[in-house]
């Protein structure tokens, strides 16, 4: 094969999306075609990841130029098309973005440590009403007591699904974060919740008084 | 048959359910390494550490999160055919810009690494009407960080012979901080063709002090290289660079340090692991 036809390949290949990945060639940079190809799906993809919106230009753009860099530094082996590998390359950047955003809140969290907490259904639970309602504290810490001891007989498979549900999760995100399908994740957590019913006959709300 | 269920009761176990798996979450110290949780994502682990994992994900919300995020990022709608003409050209302007952007930013990358060449042959630079530091300061906060590095060699005079041409850049949390988010110490593969290994320790601690330090040595053991006269960035954090022929494989300490009244404070310390030539 001439030069003239290894390049006519390599570029055909790019065009394509599939770059170096099958024929194993490696490439040594971006090209402004690969860029607007991949640049599309990738605004669109950190989009939904869910960062702030004049967030994702800069998160694409960092993308690219890391991307550029490990080609230079010949890290892209071709094992996949251009295309993957650079969106690849943008989801560990938006997962790395995520958590150092986490980081900063739960900084933030620890200094607002001091607000106080309050429960809608008036149970014991909250700081406030420990201070200002003893009677209710004890109840409350009862109740969560009988809870949680009824929580540990569950076997994890009924109170697995259970917590993520209390948490807000849907049922499909549930099956999807257990790996069960989601008509399974209803009726876990309908057995659950009989069978906390079961242990817990005599539960009820701590009164107004 | 089942009791019929009581909403009043219904939502009592759930509050209280809610209370249990929240103070669970606080005893969580350790989270999957972010390698980890895109392997998990993508079914690339073991049926043992997907198992870990989901276990893992019924009490952490951070984590839990992260992977519902990364579902969606890889279940977005990619196709390049927009609803209409109107968003389809705004995404081809977007790109385009993008693009210019790219291409300004690889620009000033050149230009700092030509600025900084011709500084130690001849002295400065005809072309550019700025300091070189100010070009590279630019590319600081464009990139965020990733050529930080040009910066960090003309503050502290540095020369290109004692630097790798490609360090590679990694990011540090002080001890006791970052822990909390992580499994283990960062362990960290320099990748071949990188003389050094460029660090950015972060450090939320706003004191100043008159002049920093960093020390490096290994985990047990005495300091065996040391940076001083240290610059914090504007953005609060320091960056400099250590040969990679200091850093064989093993645990390593960096113990950044500050003077304040003639005395030296240890501020920080960030612990790491080098991993084998990969």
């Amino acid at each position: 094969m001439t030069q003239e036809e290894k390049s006519r390949q390599v570029g055909a290949e790019r065009r394509s999306g599939s770059a170096a990945g099958k024929s194993g060639k490696s490439l040594a940079e971006i090209t402004e075609a690969d860029f607007h190809r991949i640049y599309r799906k990738l605004v669109a993809k950190v989009r939904h990841f869910g960062v702030t919106e004049e967030q994702v230009p800069d998160l694409v753009q960092e993308t690219f130029l890391e991307a550029h860099r490990m080609l230079r530094g010949g890290r892209f082996k071709g094992h996949s098309s251009l295309d993957t590998w650079v969106i690849s390359i943008g989801k560990h950047r938006c997962l790395k973005y995520h958590r150092a955003r986490q980081t900063q809140k739960r900084k933030a969290v620890e200094v607002a440590v001091d607000t106080p907490v309050t429960e809608d259904w008036g149970g014991g639970l909250s700081l406030e009403a420990t201070q200002a309602r003893p009677d209710k504290e004890l109840e409350g810490q009862q109740l969560l007591a009988k809870v949680v001891r009824a929580m540990r007989g569950l076997p994890s498979i009924l109170r697995d699904p259970l917590l993520l549900r209390v948490r807000g999760h849907s049922y499909r995100q549930i099956g999807r974060l257990l790996g069960i399908k989601t008509g399974l994740v209803s009726s876990r957590i309908h057995q659950a919740r009989t069978e906390l019913h079961r242990e817990l006959p005599d539960i009820r709300p701590p009164s107004n008084r | 048959m089942d009791k019929p269920e009581d909403s009043t009761t219904e939502r009592l176990l759930d509050h209280a359910a809610l209370a249990y798996v929240k103070a669970l979450e606080e005893t969580v110290t350790r989270h999957p390494e972010l390698e980890t949780l895109v392997a998990f994502q993508e079914g690339r682990l073991s049926d043992r550490e997907v198992a870990d994992i989901r276990r893992h994900l019924v009490v952490c919300s951070h984590c839990s999160d992260e992977i519902l995020r990364l579902d969606a990022f890889d279940q977005a709608e990619t196709s390049l055919e927009g609803s209409n003409s109107e968003s389809a050209d705004r995404g081809t302007a977007e790109a385009a810009a993008g693009w210019e952007r790219f291409q300004q930013e690889l620009g000033e990358k050149e230009a700092a690494d030509d600025g900084s060449s011709r500084d130690l042959r001849s002295g400065s630079s005809t072309e550019s009407p700025r300091p070189v530091w100010m070009l590279a300061a630019s590319v600081l906060l464009a990139v965020a960080g990733s050529f930080a590095f040009f910066l960090a060699y003309q503050q502290h005079g540095e020369t290109s012979s004692t630097i790798g041409d490609d360090p590679y850049l990694v990011n540090l949390f002080p001890d006791g901080e970052e822990s909390t988010r992580t499994s283990d110490v960062p362990k960290i593969a320099i990748p071949k063709g990188m003389d050094s290994l460029l660090l950015r320790l972060l450090l939320g601690d706003q004191t100043q002090y008159r002049s920093y330090a960093a020390s490096l040595g290994p985990l047990a053991g005495e300091t065996h290289w040391q940076k001083v006269g240290l610059q914090r960035q504007p953005s609060g954090e320091f960056l400099f660079t250590i040969p990679r022929s200091e850093l064989p494989a093993g645990d390593y300490v960096v113990r950044l340090t500050g003077e304040r009244e003639g005395a030296a404070q240890e501020i920080a310390a960030y612990t790491f692991h080098i991993l084998d030539d990969p």
